[in-house]
């Protein structure tokens, strides 16, 4: 037996008597392994003494217990649906930015309208500074500008890592929330205007998206981001997480919405100067242009973003804006610069080999057999 | 009247059906029966008290993001298989951001540190145990700190039982090594 199988077992307490005389042997005959055992038996007791130690911050552990606390009362009322928006529920949680940002999640699906006039008329604390905020998956052909690289976690419910966004600073504040209250208005559920007006909802206002629930799932987790974001003034992830939520705005017709957080992750990605960051964002605000038909301000911001990535090499964002930018001619009528922007953005897919590039393929066809 | 449910008498795994049924008292008393172990967890793995406590914070965000995908087991496995996840990612995104050299951490605390001899070598060891390579401090501070039995270390580091042991005995050796200048005087 070698002297380190002899100075394990006596680390873990299971050396037999004849072991033990053979370690006292060894030592006896050889002072450096006395030493040796000397200063391992030492390390041990500094590691049983360290054990002891408290290295907790319990002023941290109880703030961070309050906010999965508030995050759990935000979740139970969103589950408990309109009841809690209309009942003035919020009024407990309209204290910080986070609390407004948690008494938003409760009531997504609601009615933005409330919303924004609980923001607009809430104490005057720092929750009036923060930037509303909703949820976000990335659309399909939404490109996470960076990824971490980051283990997954395996045992017993997976956690599926998100993209390590560096991300920010606090985000801007809406100067004029009266404003946003306006476009909020668009947005509106039927149920809540309906009730406050006394007049029966229009059909086509209580259309339901069925990824609706999931919608509001990845709010979940786009709001503890952006705060995390914030807390860590990390003002990349702040952009990320607000142009993801603009995406998933638009994805649910939420226009008004989007397009506030857009423009406040364009301001953030502008602040930290990332150019593809900013590009990616004009890239939704295009979309949202093309899909409220609002077209030379789709072909502007996405003209603007072509012309931030344009020789940096960047193919894949600037072959993205180019078949966005196709979309918008061709739902003009103008095939011949529809075919041309398509094929462009084609091209560019092909060398980066893009996992959507079949759909873009798709589409130059389309536009191709229409030309004929 | 109702009863009050007495929440101290639930195993983890009862208490954390009741999280994901949003309940904030369960979770309150899962989270004091855990959080501060899982934060020494991240502050000895991470060895930086304020990485440690962004970590910490997103262990508790993912522990409510994921309340409801944990299907069963032991809810402290599941607790700590995110907060090594988080640990080791935070580690190796340090890494490469601030390309810290062992031996000049090492260094460098020994030569500025001004601090009372014991809590002295008290620090070495705590600073000595999160510089250690990371699968050697992940044995140590699971069988150390945390009271994880060799076979639980295997399953859940995805090693043999006994590199579980080799581990952690170098560990010690490497902390002993590093330590042994100090270690003279204490004797």
């Amino acid at each position: 037996m070698t002297n380190d199988q002899l100075l394990e077992k006596l680390y873990e307490g299971s050396l037999t008597p004849g072991e033990r005389s053979l370690l006292d042997i060894r030592a006896a005959e050889s002072p450096e392994f006395a030493a040796e055992v000397q200063g391992f038996m030492t390390v041990v007791q500094l590691l049983d003494h360290e054990k002891q130690e408290d290295r907790s911050d319990t002023a941290f552990l109880e703030s961070t217990r309050s906010k999965v606390i508030t995050l759990i009362a935000a979740a139970s009322a969103a589950g408990a649906g309109s009841a809690v928006v209309q009942s003035g529920g919020f009024s407990s949680l309209a204290g910080s930015a986070t609390q407004w940002i948690l008494a938003m999640l409760a009531a997504a699906g609601v009615g933005s309208v409330v919303l924004w006039t609980v923001w607009h008329n809430a104490p005057d604390t720092a929750s009036k500074h923060e930037s509303p905020v909703v949820l976000a998956p990335a659309p399909s052909n939404t490109q996470a500008s960076e990824s971490s690289g980051a283990i997954a976690e395996t045992p017993a419910g997976t956690v599926a890592e998100q993209p390590a966004s560096n991300a920010a600073a606090p985000v801007p504040q809406p100067e004029e929330p009266v404003h946003h209250r306006a476009i909020a208005q668009d947005v509106q559920p039927a149920n809540v205007r309906a009730e406050d007006e006394g007049s029966a909802p229009e059909e086509s206002e209580m259309e339901v998206d069925p990824h609706d629930d999931d919608y509001r799932k990845e709010l979940t987790h786009y709001m503890a981001r952006l705060e995390q974001f914030r807390i860590q003034k990390d003002v990349k992830g702040q952009a990320q997480v607000l142009l993801n939520i603009a995406n998933v705005e638009r994805l649910m017709k939420h226009y008004g919405n989007a397009k506030v957080h857009a423009e406040q992750s364009l301001d953030l990605w502008k602040k930290v100067g990332d150019a593809p960051g900013r590009a990616e964002t004009y890239r939704s605000i295009g979309i949202l242009n093309r899909e409220t038909e609002t077209y030379p301000a789709a072909i502007d911001a996405l003209t603007q973003g072509i012309a931030l990535v344009e020789g940096d090499g960047n193919d894949t964002i600037r072959g993205l804006l180019l078949g966005e930018l196709a979309k918008v001619y061709a739902a003009q009528g103008n095939r011949k610069l529809a075919f041309e922007k398509m094929y462009a953005c084609v091209v560019l897919l092909r060398r980066t080999n893009h996992p959507d590039l079949h759909e873009w393929e798709r589409e130059l066809s389309q536009l191709e057999s229409s030309a004929k | 009247m109702a009863k009050k449910i007495q929440y101290d008498a639930f195993s983890d795994e009862e208490l954390f059906i009741l999280v994901q049924e949003n309940d904030q008292d369960a979770f309150s008393v899962l989270y004091s029966r855990y959080s501060r172990k899982a934060y020494s967890y991240c502050v000895r793995m991470i060895g930086d008290d304020s990485l440690a406590k962004d970590i910490f914070h997103d262990v508790m965000m993912a522990v409510f993001e994921n309340r409801h995908s944990f299907k069963g087991g032991s809810f402290a496995k599941w607790l700590f298989t995110i907060a090594r996840t988080r640990s080791l990612n935070a580690i190796r995104n340090r890494k490469h951001t601030q390309d810290i050299t062992e031996m000049e951490s090492w260094r460098e605390f020994a030569d500025t540190e001004e601090v009372e001899e014991k809590l002295f070598v008290n620090e070495l060891l705590y600073k000595g145990i999160a510089r250690l390579p990371e699968e050697l401090k992940e044995a140590l501070i699971l069988r150390h700190f945390e009271d994880y039995s060799y076979a639980e270390i295997a399953e859940m580091t995805g090693i043999s039982l006994s590199l579980a042991k080799v581990r952690v005995f170098r560990a010690i050796k490497m902390i002993q090594k590093k330590l042994s200048p100090y270690l003279r005087e204490m004797l």
